[in-house]
């Protein structure tokens, strides 16, 4: 190519007027070695762009795969949870043994215990309902403003 | 459309999306993958193919969108991703700053341009297409297109003299 041409080819190639048709001229011409010094650069970006035109995708196609998987998990789960379930509720089925449960026979003595484990419920709330006492300090402190209303 | 007729239309595209996800993303795990996800968005959606007349300039729209989306999203949550093809590990610094490989400098020159420049360099340049086929993929018009690519040439040329002494006649 003429150097005249190949001047005014790169000029339209960078006002960004070049057809593709003289964008394969250029990009022929630079690929053969004899390149004038001062157009080397041009030389590298055809190079590297023609480069890259040969990268191909290195996986495959897959389709639906996640979905096949979350599929499968979902199979799985169900199936595991089945099984507990089933098991779950044979072992619930065996009899409880009536003796030595801690059942007490006696009417007035079943009173008793049974009063001692409400006092002891009611002695461990009360303890957690002292921890609360400070939010009375802001009904006071609300209440003031009320009143100066 | 059953599987073997997705992937007959998706085949002749795929190493061109691969690229574009490459060229925006940079890192070759991220690039496949966002490809792979693009093929899965492109099948779960498959009854919309259709209605578009050009499957490759969808298909490529598709994952423009969908890499840009990526680099929003890393730059949203302040991960700036450290992009290494960690292919040049063995060879030391000495030999890196004394020979980097020349189509390597053009390499990160590109890195450094606007998305949008990258875009429509990879387009044209590396995947030679018209014009129209990049405004109906890119959705910009013909004219802004040119001037981008004017503007991404002229700065890798640019780029290239300052790093070589070429341009000195």
């Amino acid at each position: 190519m003429e150097l005249n041409k190949l001047e005014f080819l790169l000029k339209k190639y960078e006002e960004g007027n070049s057809s593709l048709e003289e964008e394969n001229q250029l990009r022929t011409y630079f690929a053969s070695e004899e390149i004038p010094i001062h157009l080397r650069s041009y030389k590298m970006i055809f190079a590297y762009s023609s480069n890259e035109k040969n990268r191909i995708y290195p996986g495959k196609i897959k389709l639906a795969s996640k979905k096949a998987q979350f599929i499968f998990i979902g199979i799985a789960a169900s199936i595991l949870l089945a099984i507990g379930i089933f098991g779950w509720q044979n072992n619930s089925r065996k009899e409880i043994p009536q003796y030595n449960v801690g059942s007490i026979e006696d009417p007035h003595e079943a009173y008793q215990k049974t009063k001692e484990a409400l006092q002891l419920v009611a002695q461990v709330f009360n303890a957690g309902r002292e921890d609360l006492e400070y939010l009375n300090e802001f009904n006071k402190t609300k209440n003031k403003f009320i009143k100066n209303q | 459309m059953n599987q073997n007729t997705f992937i007959s239309l998706i085949n002749p595209v795929k190493d061109k999306m691969y690229r574009l996800a490459l060229r925006l993303l940079i890192s070759k795990e991220s690039a496949e993958d966002a490809t792979q996800e693009v093929f899965l968005k492109l099948w779960n959606g498959n009854e919309k193919i259709k209605d578009y007349a050009n499957v490759e300039a969808f298909a490529m729209t598709v994952t423009r969108n969908y890499c840009l989306d990526q680099l929003r999203s890393k730059q949203n949550s302040n991960l700036k991703m450290v992009h290494n093809n960690y292919e040049s590990g063995e060879t030391s610094i000495h030999d890196h700053l004394e020979a980097i490989d020349e189509l390597d400098q053009v390499s990160q020159i590109i890195n450094n341009l606007p998305e949008q420049q990258k875009i429509i360099f990879q387009l044209r340049d590396v995947e030679q297409y018209e014009y129209e086929e990049i405004a109906e993929i890119t959705k910009m018009n013909e004219t802004a297109i040119r001037v981008a690519l004017s503007r991404a040439r002229k700065k890798i040329r640019e780029e290239l003299l300052k790093k070589h002494n070429y341009g000195i006649k």
